[in-house]
């Protein structure tokens, strides 16, 4: 056996000695929830600047997304998530000076990529001053005591439009940063399993716009327990 | 226990983070809207004519009450139908409209102060006893120079600072380049988004007697006056305005994307057009920011000089060349010789290639020796960007420059006043 593998061995069984007190102490094992939801974003904030004062908009539009987050160490849930989101579209005609009527149409929509946490503060409620009565709390009520939640998140936009100028297309793209924040309900409806309602607000805040929502979605909690 | 007890002051510490989180979120910008609104004395005044408001010029002293943004001497200068009051001790102008209420001439504008970065609003006024009936009635005043009075301050309602002007003499001319970085800043809240026509005009306003404006290239290879490579909120104000100009062709620009004053996004065409009825301006430097934008550049300079000379306009059209890729586009294109350029990094390329000057970055210093030799062949040597007062000394007088690139150009101008 040479040296580096001697050297190796022994981090290795440093490291496991390291992580037993871990054990020892009872810390907690991690619990992993995913999420999946479709969000309706039904206004723009602040209400763009629409290109004629006769063309037809749509202000943010229906979306979704997913997200994986891990509750370790810190007594909230975090992880990576994605959002597919529309922002606005527009269609209609306008006269530029010089170049005359226009018949155009836009599509802006985003892919978002963010570190979400959620604050499971029903959860919190029920984890300091109920988990551990005598009489265990029933489910309805449990469901209902553990139901708010506040989740954030933070991450970049990856904005794509689409654009049409009297038959004229063009793509562009670009990033841009921005952040979300939501509050709702999450009702229990089976010990691992849990749907949610909530208000959202997503902040494009680079490019100072903010979407405003309404949110519907499912979420997987699974506990590892020893 | 225990355990859930150390959780507990966990989970109540993140809320309060998240809170103090969503608390900054939703906090917002507010910015002063500094205009006079209904408040306007000139929403039913007679305009006057560019000779009266020509009349109307001179340097000036000035006496306040109160906190004015403008003290010591100051100048009145005359563009593109609008007076401009500027201040070289305090760094500030105002730039004001002009009409006629009843025999009294009234100016009213926006004021700013680019150190603190505020705006105000100034009224000024010649009124009738002192040569503002005369004035209006489009006569000669009785008196030969007319004096200024009126007020300033930060609320339309509440213009407290009074302000007089007393007649010194006449501007001096000037005979050096005065430079406009892009016409003039957005960020310096001037009044005008920078390169757009307004930008071009108020640039005479400050004090400028030529302009730098950046040229891009359209999807459908139209030069157009944008500065970034790409569309960002620091300078556009359309939703559907991002990522690469060049991916937009100019009615797609035109459609959808506004400069942050609302202004469209003006081609180079537009800008040349604008330049040829603007009597302030003596030259415009192209600033390409692709190399395929040379060959449309020249061309266009080509075209809009012999209308200058057809107009009788003095205008000088030098296509910039930053660098060796850029040089290289310029001497490929055929009658590059008609448009005159500007070489930017090397003062060696100046002379082979018959450019009309050199225009090195300031950092560099004055490089009095090639001043001097680039004199001697008739060429000119410009800096860019210039915007301290401390520095317009070494660059005019110890590097004999011939022009300066600045976003203060009316320190420059009134510097001259001195």
């Amino acid at each position: 056996m040479t040296w580096p593998k001697i050297i190796r061995w022994i981090s290795g069984l440093l490291f496991l000695a390291g992580l037993s007190p871990l054990l020892a102490f009872k810390l907690p094992f991690p619990d992993f929830q995913v999420s999946t939801w479709a969000v309706w974003h039904y206004a723009v904030k602040p209400q763009p600047r629409a290109t004629s004062p006769g063309s037809k908009v749509r202000m943010g539009g229906t979306g979704g997304g997913i997200d994986l987050t891990v509750r370790y160490f810190l007594p909230f849930y975090y992880g990576p998530q994605y959002e597919y989101m529309p922002v606005y579209s527009e269609s209609g005609g306008v006269n530029i000076p010089g170049y005359g009527d226009v018949a155009y149409g836009a599509n802006l929509y985003a892919h978002y990529f963010a570190g979400a946490i959620y604050l499971p503060m029903g959860d919190w409620v029920y984890e300091l001053f109920f988990e551990n009565q005598k009489k265990p709390m029933s489910l309805f009520w449990q469901s209902l005591l553990r139901s708010p939640y506040v989740k954030g998140s933070y991450g970049i936009h990856h904005m794509y439009v689409t654009l049409t100028t009297n038959g004229d297309d063009s793509t562009s793209s670009a990033a841009r940063f921005g952040y979300t924040g939501e509050a709702g309900l999450m009702f229990m409806v089976f010990r691992t399993i849990r749907i949610y309602g909530a208000f959202d607000y997503h902040s494009i805040y680079e490019d100072g716009n903010a979407l405003v929502g309404l949110k519907l979605g499912a979420l997987y909690r699974y506990k590892l327990e020893y | 226990m225990r355990l859930m007890r150390s959780h507990g002051r966990r989970q109540r510490g993140s809320l309060v983070f998240l809170v103090l989180l969503l608390l900054a979120a939703c906090s917002v910008l507010t910015e002063e809207d500094t205009n006079f609104g209904n408040n306007s004395r000139l929403k039913d005044s007679l305009p006057l004519s560019p000779a009266v408001l020509q009349h109307l010029t001179g340097n000036y002293s000035v006496s306040i009450t109160g906190e004015s943004s403008f003290s010591g001497p100051v100048s009145i200068i005359s563009s593109n139908s609008r007076i401009s009051l500027l201040s070289y001790e305090r760094e500030t102008y105002a730039v004001m409209n002009a009409g006629c209420v009843n025999g009294e001439v009234i100016f009213e504008g926006r004021s700013y102060d680019p150190a603190s970065r505020e705006g105000g609003l100034v009224r000024l006024s010649i009124v009738p006893g002192q040569g503002g009936a005369e004035i209006c009635a489009g006569t000669a005043p009785l008196i030969p120079h007319v004096n200024y009075v009126g007020v300033s301050g930060r609320n339309p309602n509440a213009l407290t600072n009074t302000i007089q002007l007393s007649y010194v003499g006449p501007l001096k001319p000037i005979n050096k380049y005065i430079i406009a970085h892009h016409g003039c800043r957005t960020v310096d809240k001037c009044g005008a988004s920078e390169n757009s026509l307004e930008s071009i005009k108020i640039a005479g306003n400050l004090g400028g007697n030529s302009v730098e404006v950046d040229v891009h290239m359209s999807k459908d290879q139209v030069p157009v006056l944008y500065h970034d490579n790409d569309f960002n909120s620091r300078l556009i104000s359309g939703i559907f305005c991002l990522g690469a100009v060049g991916n937009y062709s100019v009615l797609q620009m035109k459609v959808f994307c506004r400069l942050k004053y609302g202004e469209r996004i003006p081609t180079l065409r537009e800008a040349l057009e604008a330049l040829l009825t603007d009597d302030t301006m003596k030259m415009v430097w192209l600033d390409p920011k692709n190399t395929s934008a040379i060959g449309p550049m020249i061309s266009l300079a080509t075209e809009y000089k012999a209308k200058a000379v057809a107009l009788g306009k003095n205008l000088e059209i030098l296509i910039g060349i930053p660098d060796e890729d850029y040089l290289n586009a310029y001497l490929s294109t055929p009658g590059y010789e008609n448009a005159p350029c500007l070489v930017e990094y090397d003062f060696h390329k100046v002379l082979p290639y018959n450019c009309r000057g050199y225009s090195p970055r300031f950092t560099l210093g004055p490089q009095r020796q090639y001043a001097d030799i680039l004199h001697a062949s008739g060429k000119v040597i410009f800096y860019w960007t210039v915007n301290s007062k401390d520095y317009f000394d070494l660059f005019f007088n110890d590097g004999a420059g011939d022009g300066l690139i600045s976003d203060r150009t009316s320190l420059i101008y009134t510097k001259f006043q001195q």
